[in-house]
Order: structure tokens, then sequence, then C-alpha cells
């Protein structure tokens, strides 16, 4: 069956999709590594070679680093307040009851909603004078200064009006952004833990039964175990996430204030797009090209996909 | 104790999930709330309901941003399915030579940011002077066909010979297995892609950002971000445009729960 009719076809059937991808994707991506090395404005045909001055520009910007650190910040926080916690509601979801069945569906809705407008209701209750955050943190002062007088305790120390700026505030705001893209995804990696605890054969719990194994016992020792290739599939999604994240910053900073909260993709986006230095973007989204391959790389390692693929 | 307990971790499950969709209940809430009690009663319910907040939604065009984003996630889905189908079948069921090397690059492709790719594509859109839908087609396509691709072939190399051989002998050609006896069989696979690759396209802003020149074009991200711009202090109007922005999605999601759990999730559990 195998003639040459069939290897002509075998092409022919790959070629459109070859094409797409490589005026798309291909050709893009490469031209940014080439683009890297130039100078030049948007609405500009002068193109002057630079050579590798971008990229020892980039060491010398200190918002560069920022962004770094930034997203450093956001890949550690992002672990840190996702994992666990998406571990145990998965556990704590493993079950074959439809109540809970509803209850996963109630943890996934966040990520569901398309992320501006998710974005929108955050930058609202965030906002520092009518947001419902300080809403919240107003009454609770409050109520606690109450407490206080009624013990007959000076309740000097606690402030009356509390306003937090959650978004406007340089030391705070990455850290709240990160926590509103934690409850976001959350329930995204809790579906992903929680089928990889539904793929473990019910006889391993079986044995640990018989064997007379406590429920953490059996968490320890047989489901960790066996859940650790999702679990770092998971944890590598996250950090894929963390480098790549722009959306949620774009809507509710902009990066801002004062660049307190940019990213790689966010300056990458400013360098480019507001400021027009064409040449400084790409070097910067080189970066990003080899920081999301480096993690291709280590997904590919974890085997996530087909043996023959990887 | 023992009895006890589950009930009392279920309770807490619950009360947790009220939490966690409370910015939800809010957003719903506050669009039907005049501007006054939006801000200075935030814990109000709407006991008398408004709708002026949705006729500013509307006419801030958001009706316009969700057709937008519809006809382009139909459109780009669409075109991907198409190339992608015969691509997969000759990864997984022909003799293509140079598969490895092909594999790879899509493979290359899978977690690729759309910022690696967006100022040569913006370059290349200006020089053929597309904008607006027609230049968003080419890169939502194209950075959907690498977890399609891969997907479906492995899909497609999962199923027995004999339903391929059985055609062949029957003279059908390549194009006529992959499209009517292939395709169909992989039908859980297609649908959890396209869910996949459709939820990405409603969502996606950098490409929108720069290609987007004519404000009623845009996509509903781009367009709620207008939005936020334009109404700033009028923030009824902006949690009812969040609303008219999440209830399709919502509707779907209630509708079609386990086969968009599914697809969102496409790619990381096989």
């Amino acid at each position: 069956m195998r003639t040459a009719g069939t290897r002509l076809q075998a092409y022919l059937f790959v070629t459109p999709a070859l094409v797409v991808f490589a005026v798309f994707v291909l050709y893009p991506m490469l031209a940014t590594l080439v683009l890297g090395l130039f100078s030049w404005k948007a609405m500009s045909a002068e193109r002057h070679w630079v050579g590798l001055a971008n990229y020892a520009e980039l060491l010398r910007d200190p918002l560069f680093f920022l962004c770094l650190k930034n997203n450093g910040l956001w890949i550690v926080l992002s672990l840190v307040l996702q994992l666990p916690v998406a571990l145990l509601l998965a556990v704590a979801l493993n079950s074959r009851l439809t109540r809970l069945r509803a209850l996963r569906t109630a943890f996934f809705t966040p990520f569901v909603l398309p992320v501006v407008a998710a974005a929108l209701i955050w930058w609202l209750i965030l906002e520092p004078n009518f947001g419902l955050a300080n809403a919240l943190l107003r009454a609770c002062s409050k109520g606690l200064a109450r407490v206080l007088a009624a013990l007959g305790v000076a309740s000097a120390g606690v402030p009356s009006h509390l306003t937090v700026s959650w978004l406007g505030d340089s030391r705070i705001a990455t850290v709240t952004l990160i926590a509103v893209a934690s409850w976001k995804y959350l329930g995204f990696h809790t579906v992903v833990l929680l089928a990889g605890l539904q793929a473990i054969s019910d006889d391993y719990y079986d044995a640990a039964r018989l064997d007379g194994a406590t429920g953490w016992q059996t968490f320890r020792h047989v489901s960790l175990p066996l859940l650790r290739r999702v679990i770092a599939v998971d944890a590598l999604l996250i950090v894929v996430g963390s480098v790549k994240i722009f959306d949620l910053i774009w809507v509710m900073t902009g990066g801002g204030p004062y660049h307190a909260t940019e990213v790689l993709a966010t300056y990458m986006y400013y360098c480019g797009f507001t400021i027009d230095r064409m040449g400084y973007s790409a070097a910067l989204a080189t970066v990003m090209v080899v920081l999301t391959m480096i993690a291709t790389v280590v997904y590919l390692r974890l085997g996530s996909l087909p043996p023959e693929e990887a | 104790m023992s009895r006890l307990g589950p009930r009392v971790l279920e309770s807490l499950l619950w009360l947790a999930a009220v939490l966690f969709l409370l910015p939800v209940l809010w957003a719903f809430l506050g669009s039907l709330k005049p501007q006054q009690d939006l801000m200075l009663r935030p814990w109000s319910l709407p006991l008398q309901p408004v709708w002026e907040n949705y006729r500013a939604a509307l006419e801030g065009h958001i009706l316009r941003y969700l057709l937008n984003s519809t006809l382009i996630t139909l459109v780009a889905v669409a075109a991907m399915v198409l190339v992608a189908v015969p691509a997969a079948y000759s990864f997984a069921r022909m003799p293509l030579r140079g598969r490895g090397l092909l594999l790879g690059l899509a493979v290359s492709g899978l977690l690729l940011p759309a910022h690696a790719a967006l100022i040569p594509v913006y370059e290349l859109s200006q020089r053929l002077h597309l904008t607006d839908l027609p230049a968003l087609a080419g890169p939502y396509v194209a950075f959907g066909l690498p977890l399609t691709i891969l997907l479906l072939q492995a899909y497609f190399a999962d199923l027995p010979q004999e339903l391929i051989d059985a055609a062949l002998m029957d003279g059908a050609s390549h194009w006529r297995i992959a499209w009517q006896i292939l395709a169909p069989v992989a039908r859980p696979a297609v649908v959890t892609v396209c869910i996949f690759q459709a939820a990405w396209i409603w969502n996606e802003l950098p490409f929108a950002l720069v290609l987007i020149k004519s404000p009623q074009w845009q996509t509903l991200p781009r367009g709620l971000i207008s939005f936020q711009g334009q109404y700033t202090a009028e923030w009824g109007a902006v949690l009812a445009g969040v609303v008219l922005a999440m209830l399709p999605v919502i509707l779907l999601y209630v509708v079609f729960q386990r086969h968009v759990i599914r697809g969102l999730t496409a790619g990381t559990v096989r």
C-alpha cells in the first residue's frame, strides 16, 4: 500500500497545517530572535543593526530585573497558593457522590469565566474607596474596635478608616494580582489533580485498607507517590502560566503603579507598542521564548505525551 | 465521629464554594443596583432591580463585541479542524517521511507565548494591509494547531488498523477515510480540542490588542477593556457589561459541564 502516491499524499495532507504554522508561528518566532538584534520604530522602514546591544541594555535595565523578580514571585507564590490547596480540594472531592460533583462544578467556575470579565470584577472589588474588599476591612475593624471597647481595652490602635490600596500600593500590588489569579486558576488545578486521583486503581486503596492504613497514611503512601507525575505536570503548567502571565495584569494595573507590577509579557508589550522600541521588545520576547522552551523540554521529560513523541 | 466527620467536611466545602463564587454573585447583583447603592452600600441586595446599567452596556456595543468574538471563534476553530484532521491523519496513519521533525515542530509550539510572535505578526499584517478579524484568523488558527494535531494524531494512532484496511479494500481514498471514518470515531477528542481552542480564542488579548484597529470590530476582551476606560466611574455599566460577557459562557458551562471541564483541561491529562 506504500506507493509513491500515498507518500506524496501524506505530504499533501500536512501541507495546509504546515503552511499556516510556518507563517504565523515558526517564521514570527524566528523573526523575533533576529529582530532582537536590531533597533527600529514600527512606522519607519529604517532598521539599524545593533548586534547584542539590546541584550547588553537588558542587563543594565532595572525594569528588566524587576520583571524577572515579579515573574519569579508569580511562579513561587502561585505554586505555594495553588498546589497545596488544589491537592487538598481534590482529595476532599474525590468521591462518587453527585453532591460533590456539584462542588467541583462550583470551584471550576472562575476558570471558565472570561479572563477580562473576571479581572474587571476584581478591579472593582479592590477599588480603594468604594470597593467590597475595603468595605469588608472597615466593617471588621469597626467590629474589632467595638469588641475592644466593650472589654474596656483602649481601641486607639485600631484604625477606623482602614483603606488598603490593593492595586495602587507598589509593595502589595503584585501579591494582590497573584491572589486574584489563584482564585481564577485554583479550580483548574483541582480538576487536573482530581482526574489524576481518579485514575488510581481502587486495588491500591483496598490493599491499604486491608493493611489497616489510616486516611493520612493512605494519602501519604498510596495517593501521593502515584500522583507524582500529575503533580509535576500541573506544577509545570503553573510555572509556564506564570512566565506568560499578561491579561490579568494588563486589565487590573497595566503594569503600574510606576511599573511595579510589570512582568516580561507586559514590559515586552510596553516597549514595543507603547514607547515604540521594537528591537528591545523583540529581545524581551526572545527571553520569554527561551524560558518557555526550557519548560517545554521539562514537559516532555515528564512524559506527559505519548513516548513516541517525546 | 466517623459519621459526623464527612458531614462537617462537606458543609465546610459548600461554605468555601459559596465564598469562592461571591465575587461572581456580587457582579450579578451589582449590575442590577443603581450607582449610588453600588458604591455606598456594597452589601445591599437589589430589592428594586434597575435595568439602566444594561441599557448603558448595550449602548456600549457589548452585543457587537459578543458577536465579533463568536464570529472569529467559530471561523478560526472550523478552519483549524479543517487543516488539523488531515494533518493528524497523515501523522498517525500514512507513510510520512520527516514525521519526527514535524512532530518536533508541533511540540515546540505547544507552550509558546503569543508574545513570541507578536511583533512579526503585527508587521506582516501591516504589510498585507490586514486588520481586525481577518488579521486575527491566521494567528488564532496557527497557535491552536500544535495541541490539536498532537491530540488528534494520538487518538487516530490508537484506532484499530482494520478500520482503515477495510475502507481501503472498498476503494475509499485516504481523504474520505480521514473525514468519514476516523474523524467521526474521534469525535470526543475533536470536541475536546475545539472547546479548548474556542476558550483560548474567546479570551485572547495580546493579538487582539495589536491587530484590531476599528472600534466596531473589537473582540470581547478588547471591547471590555474599552468599556473599562469609557465607564470608569459607572460601575453599574461595567458590571452589566461583565455579566453580559459572562452569561453565554456560564450557560454553556452549565449545560455541557463534562465536555467543558474535559475540554479546558485538554493537554494535561490524557
